[in-house]
């Protein structure tokens, strides 16, 4: 039964990847209610669209990836919780691949003069607590037949975990049109994205301790499930709340 | 406000005599006022997609002309008390700004007459 489960899982996955191929990597929603300002926020969000240039094979790659792991965990006796290990490192250099691609797209030249650290777009006690519970998934390494599992969820979300610090980093993506627009739009997308992977880090091991845990587990594994659930919720609201704080107002251009 | 800067790549200029200029311009406007912290070394090369040596070339000439000054890691802030006194760095500033301007505009292939007239209306309006 849990395999079948866990295949209807993976197959919905490879479903949402096709219909929302850039969800790892996709711009935030703005909500302007000043028509001036979302004409001139529209106008930047194509213009960035252009530049970016991230293809639509890596959310496809990751659905094909979807529904080979859902074949897998319906016809074979693999561990669903290692087929979802797997999934989970896919899921890691997926978002590496495409923080290469916002790295190298095409530079404009153009800088603002003003300071950027990774504390500004999300506070550095999240990477510390993300990091915490990813070394948590290792307290299921006793389980022996989680062994691997957790040490998989666990490489893979850490990976995740420098990719959302990496993501933090990445240079400004301004043309010099309209600096004040394309400033937000920059300090908005780099936070949407570097969350989005610190969301990504934060479920795996969260997922993978629920799978483990069941009458037999020790008071530690126990311990690590709450631990995992309560960063992450608390994470996933922190974050729902910032990406949903009002804009300020755009100067004139 | 965005106080934004750009490295062009082909004007005559080093990319660090470019950078320079216009933080010294910034300042000189007001619009990177006393004490205003700067980008880091790192972030400035990254964004403007040059050498982290050119970056750092131009935060020490701006240093030692007196423009900037350096926190170690704390970073490089504004000088709280700029040079605009010192006459000859100001009419150096000046020209070298018009004659960056100046290139520029050349090299996108207006006449010079066509500057002087806008310039002479800009300066009378």
């Amino acid at each position: 039964m849990l395999h079948w489960i866990w295949a209807a899982v993976f197959a919905g996955l490879g479903v949402f990847y096709i219909f929302k191929p850039g969800c790892l990597c996709g711009m935030p929603k703005f909500r302007i209610p000043d028509a001036a300002d979302r004409s001139r926020i529209d106008a930047v969000l194509t213009r960035r669209k252009e530049i970016e240039r991230i293809p639509r094979y890596i959310g496809l790659y990751l659905s094909a990836v979807s529904f080979a792991l859902a074949a897998v965990a319906a016809f074979t006796p693999v561990q669903p919780a290692l087929l979802y290990g797997i999934l989970c490192l896919e899921i890691a250099i997926v978002n590496a691949v495409t923080y290469f691609y916002l790295r190298t797209a095409p530079p404009k030249r153009i800088a603002v003069l003003a300071p950027r650290s990774v504390g500004s777009v999300i506070p550095w006690y999240w990477f510390a607590l993300a990091m915490a519970s990813a070394l948590a998934a290792l307290t299921m390494v006793s389980n022996t037949a989680y062994a691997i599992s957790a040490v998989v969820v666990c490489v893979s979300s850490l990976f995740t975990i420098a990719i959302a610090w990496r993501l933090t980093q990445l240079p400004a993506l301004l043309s010099g049109d309209d600096i004040a627009t394309e400033q937000l739009v920059d300090d908005r997308a780099r936070r949407a994205r570097s969350s989005n992977a610190l969301v990504l880090a934060l479920v795996q091991p969260f997922v993978l301790c629920s799978q483990v845990v069941d009458g037999a587990t020790t008071d530690v594994q126990l311990s690590a499930l709450y631990f995992t659930l309560a960063v992450f919720l608390v994470y996933a609201i922190w974050s729902v709340y910032k990406a949903n704080a009002p804009l300020p107002a755009l100067t004139a251009q | 406000m965005s106080v934004a800067i750009a490295v062009d790549p082909e004007i005559e200029l080093a990319p660090y005599q470019q950078i320079e200029e216009q933080i010294r311009a910034a300042i000189q406007r007001g619009d990177l006022v006393p004490g205003a912290l700067l980008p880091t070394v790192r972030q400035l090369a990254d964004d403007l997609n040059v050498a982290p040596n050119t970056v750092a070339r131009a935060y020490a000439d701006l240093q030692q002309e007196g423009w900037v000054v350096s926190e170690g890691r704390r970073g490089t802030r504004v000088a709280e008390r700029i040079p605009t006194t010192d006459k000859r760095v100001r009419t150096g500033v000046l020209r070298e700004t018009l004659e960056h301007a100046l290139a520029s505009l050349v090299g996108r292939g207006y006449s010079r007459a066509e500057i002087l007239a806008e310039l002479r209306r800009l300066t009378e309006s």
